[in-house]
């Protein structure tokens, strides 16, 4: 896939003039990743879906008035992370997947026959979960989003030690899970 | 148990992919979703006009840069390359054989003119220890410094001064001083994955990409150099290091420091800027026959520095 700083700015650009497709593009190009970082801090499926759904929806509301000039799929990815904390403290994932598999959904619309994971990565996400939501954002932010520790210190407005303890103790744990 | 480094592989190895249902529900291609689906109508009407002409530049500019970085049309693999990248490639090393050129410059002085030395460098590192030895343009060695990680022991040798000097670095230092060979001095440097990114460019016929700092004595500090480290050997000041990685091997391949250090024993306890390049590299050479801790040279005087460690 090209990624980058040019494909991104292009991309804004494109987004600012309106172009009709250029939202679908965006979605397109950086799906996979979003919906990554999503699952990694709701360890959710399904809610990882509604999380991207919701920002992507946000975003096409409000593009003209989103400051991207050139890291478009950094400001996603710091959007979606974003939202999925939210709705943890929202407490919309209140009840665990197999739960909500059972639940009202029928089979067909749920999360695992729209979303592929491979049984590793199932595996990772199950881990994740039973880190605490600081960590597993930190860990994300990290590894998913390709964020620095200086830079996610700045997002959350923590001191980068206090980063980089995150990291250091949820990899720590998941080394006891996995 | 796995590695720290294999579980942060697995987490990154771990994907979420959205199928076509997964489209269809998020943009409402096709399918209804039990959330409505995002609006992607044209947004003409919401935008700012942008003038016809600057676009076209932009178009320009941006297809040019395009068919320059994405020449094969497949996307540029070495843009893809973190740290964390390099530092698994480089542990599975075994040890590092690298030369270059060591450029120091004395400024100028009242009543003292500018002077500049130009030196070959010959650095090796491994486990047990690091070597760094500087010649002068006619391949005599003028300086050696040699580091046992273990033992902790210090020794320079003058060849120039004809002085010889050892010490032996307390336990609790030994470890962070690690750092000073090249291998650890890269991770010092780089590791916090706030380096600043660099190409891809060409680089010894590579589409290298590069990381630099530039703040190198604030990342030392941090996590190698006790003060006294700092004060007496290299004494840092503004300072910066750039570091180009193999595409193909994720394994660092060239190297361009410039450091300005100021009083202390590598700068002849005056103020001196060195600008140097390692540009050979070769992984895993061994060490064999290199000693980490040479004796005294027949005719060296053992150095005392009064005050120093």
């Amino acid at each position: 896939m090209e990624r980058g700083f040019l494909k991104d700015a292009w991309l804004a650009q494109r987004l600012l003039r309106g172009e009709t497709d250029a939202l679908r593009q965006v979605y397109h190009l950086y799906k996979h990743d979003l919906l990554t970082v999503a699952a990694s801090i709701l360890c959710d499926l399904h809610a990882a879906e509604d999380c991207v759904h919701d920002v992507f929806a946000q975003f096409a509301a409000g593009v003209k008035d989103v400051a991207v000039d050139r890291n478009l799929r950094g400001y996603l990815m710091r959007c979606v992370a974003n939202r999925a904390k939210n709705t943890i403290k929202e407490q919309h994932v209140r009840r665990s997947h197999a739960a909500r598999e059972a639940d009202e959904r029928p089979a067909a619309e749920s999360p695992m026959g729209r979303l592929i994971a491979t049984e590793q990565s199932v595996q990772v996400f199950q881990a994740m979960a039973q880190l605490p939501v600081e960590q597993r954002e930190v860990i994300t932010l990290h590894l998913h989003a390709e964020m620095t520790f200086r830079e996610i210190a700045l997002q959350l407005g923590l001191s980068i030690n206090t980063v980089q303890s995150r990291y250091r103790y949820g990899i720590e744990k998941l080394r006891t899970l996995l | 148990m796995k590695s720290f480094e294999e579980i942060e592989e697995m987490v990154k190895a771990s994907r979420v992919l959205a199928s076509g249902a997964t489209d269809e529900r998020i943009l409402g291609e096709g399918a209804n979703g039990s959330r409505p689906a995002v609006a992607v109508e044209p947004m003409a009407h919401r935008c700012r006009r942008v003038i016809p002409i600057r676009i076209a530049a932009v178009v320009l500019v941006a297809v040019g840069l395009l068919i320059v970085l994405f020449p094969n049309g497949k996307g540029l693999l070495p843009e893809t390359i973190v740290f964390a990248d390099v530092q698994k490639a480089m542990e599975q090393q075994g040890g590092i054989h690298i030369t270059g050129m060591r450029r120091c410059t004395f400024p100028a002085e009242p009543n003292l003119p500018e002077e500049v030395y130009l030196c070959k460098t010959e650095k090796w590192a491994s486990q047990e220890g690091y070597i760094d030895v500087t010649y002068d343009q006619t391949g005599k060695r003028m300086l050696q410094v040699c580091y046992h990680f273990d033992t902790g022991t210090i020794t320079v040798t003058y060849d120039y001064l004809r002085q010889y000097y050892r010490l032996q670095v307390p336990q609790a230092y030994r470890d962070r001083l690690r750092g000073i060979g090249p291998v650890g001095l890269i991770e010092t440097l780089f590791q916090s994955g706030d380096a600043k990114r660099l190409g891809p460019e060409q680089v010894q016929g590579k589409d290298a990409v590069g990381f630099e700092v530039s703040n190198v004595a604030q990342r030392l500090d941090e996590t190698v150099s006790p003060p006294w480290v700092r004060f007496f050997f290299v004494n840092l000041k503004e300072s910066r290091v750039r570091l180009w990685i193999d595409p193909e091997t994720r394994l660092p391949m060239y190297m361009q420091g410039d450091f300005w250090l100021q009083g202390c024993l590598f700068s002849d306890f005056t103020t001196m800027r060195m600008e140097e390049t390692n540009d050979e590299w070769q992984w895993d050479p061994g060490i064999e026959g290199l000693s980490l801790f040479p004796e005294r040279p027949e005719g060296y005087r053992q150095m005392t520095i009064p005050g120093a460690p």
